[in-house]
């Protein structure tokens, strides 16, 4: 007997993308991401679901533990997406249970890799282009806004374009979507993001440096602060180091300036 | 009085922006900073203030509850304080934001811990939404999310202002503290080395 496919219409999956936003809103210690996974799900399941009992326990099965990188879950999303739109049309155990893999496999291998991609390069790259803009534009407050503006825009293009064609992919490829993401073009141009933003710390540096003043003592003391917070930068928390240099500072400039 | 309440909302909608909705990264420093001092009319203010709090901070990453301290309420109320104090005392940029940070990295730790215990609450819900499904109520879920979301806005907002007041209620002589170094700009080169330090590590560190 031929099984009827139940397709899942593009404005239910569009409401997914925009829920998608909210996949952290209820974040808990115990299973983590799975209500935010739960609401972000729910127009897919209320369609495919009609049926009370059928519904309630693919809102069950959705509560177990969930944790992942939030812009890449949009791949895992996409990917449960089509393997539920298969569960109800075959009613299979082999199709629910792949529902259940698909999360409890991936969830993992995909925070990793979004931790080092996003919070690893992407922020902090958006940082420094902001910066970048702020110190070159240090005179003029009006442009100095470029320098926000600039890494909000790159940012969210970036993120949105994740969470946008993340849910598209998983959706179309299902668990083959995971084949390029680890080694494709992606993953090539957050190395270039990484040298680009080396080179851009290195200029800001040299030029922080130019213009520490005429003074002999100032631009020898420059590169020597410099060593010796990269000696701490690994041992010492970032607030410890604050304070360390604040206080090393005010000393310098009380005492030896 | 009218600048801080709207500073106070625009803090509460930053604030769920780190974790809860979205995650476009307007709470960054780098751009909540400049807001805030452009809401009191020194966005310069901000600027320094975000852009010393971003850098200093950026290799914190925001991972279930290991991010203390908050960088996006340090760069507010740093931006808000150091430029409140410029107003009042007259004091340069740069002398009202160092001890404004200085001050202000404790309220965000205080405000970290204090997120991570009403995030711990987020569990008890969750488990209620799961009763709730069983007895048949679907949009638990729904009002769980909203409810989240009012409560972490309503949080950031209280959180702000009390720190705030705090802050500015320090005697004149500490926001004049950099008097006493004769060297507001040395310090603030010294910063300035430890944030590209910070930054240098992080794309070194990260394969």
């Amino acid at each position: 007997m031929e099984v009827e496919k139940i397709l899942i219409p593009s404005g239910v999956l569009r409401k997914v993308f925009f829920r998608s936003f909210f996949l952290q809103s209820l974040w808990n210690f115990k299973g983590m991401q799975n209500a935010g996974f739960l609401y972000v799900m729910r127009p897919v399941l209320d369609f495919l679901y009609p049926e009370a009992h059928e519904r309630k326990n693919a809102y069950l099965r959705h509560l177990d533990f969930f944790n992942t990188h939030p812009y890449y879950a949009s791949y895992i999303i996409g990917a449960v997406c089509a393997a539920e739109e298969r569960y109800a049309s075959t009613d299979s155990e082999d199709d629910l249970r792949r529902i259940v893999e698909t999360k409890k496999i991936l969830g993992g291998p995909i925070a990793a890799f979004g931790e080092s991609q996003i919070w690893g390069t992407l922020r902090p790259f958006a940082a420094v282009i902001g910066v970048f803009f702020i110190i070159l534009f240090s005179k003029n407050i009006t442009l100095m806004w470029s320098g926000p503006i600039a890494a909000f825009l790159f940012y969210s293009s970036v993120h949105i374009y994740l969470r946008w064609y993340g849910l598209e992919d998983g959706y179309k490829l299902e668990d083959r979507v995971f084949d390029g993401i680890f080694t494709g073009p992606l993953r090539k141009s957050f190395v270039y993001m990484r040298i680009t933003a080396i080179v851009l710390v290195v200029f800001l540096l040299v030029r922080g440096f130019l213009g520490a003043g005429t003074s002999v003592m100032l631009k020898t003391v420059y590169p020597v602060v410099f060593i010796i917070i990269a000696l701490f930068i690994r041992k010492l928390p970032a607030t410890v180091l604050f304070y360390a240099v604040l206080i090393a500072g005010g000393l310098f400039a009380r005492y030896c300036y | 009085m009218t600048e801080i309440l709207c500073l106070a909302v625009i803090f509460g909608i930053l604030s769920c922006d780190t974790v809860l909705v979205g995650q476009f990264m307007y709470s960054r420093p780098l751009i909540a900073g400049p807001i805030t001092g452009l809401c009191l009319g020194n966005p310069y203010a901000g600027f320094i203030a975000g852009l010393c709090v971003e850098l200093i901070w950026v290799r914190m990453i925001p991972i279930g509850d290991s991010t203390p301290p908050d960088s996006t309420l340090t760069a507010v109320l740093a931006a808000a304080a150091a430029a409140t104090a410029v107003s009042r005392l007259g004091i340069d940029n740069f002398a009202a934001v160092i001890p404004a940070l200085a001050v202000s990295v404790p309220c965000g730790m205080v405000y970290k811990l204090a997120e991570i215990k009403l995030r711990a609450t987020n569990t008890a819900i969750v488990d209620s939404i799961k009763v709730k499904i069983i007895r048949g109520d679907f949009t638990s879920v729904d009002r769980a999310v909203f409810y989240a979301i009012i409560r972490k806005f309503v949080f950031g907002a209280l959180f702000f202002l009390a720190s705030f007041m705090l802050v500015t209620s320090l005697p004149e002589g500490y926001w004049r503290v950099m008097d006493l170094t004769r060297g507001v700009e040395v310090t603030m080169r010294f910063i300035y080395i430890l944030c590209f330090a910070q930054l240098f590590e992080m794309f070194l560190k990260w394969k």
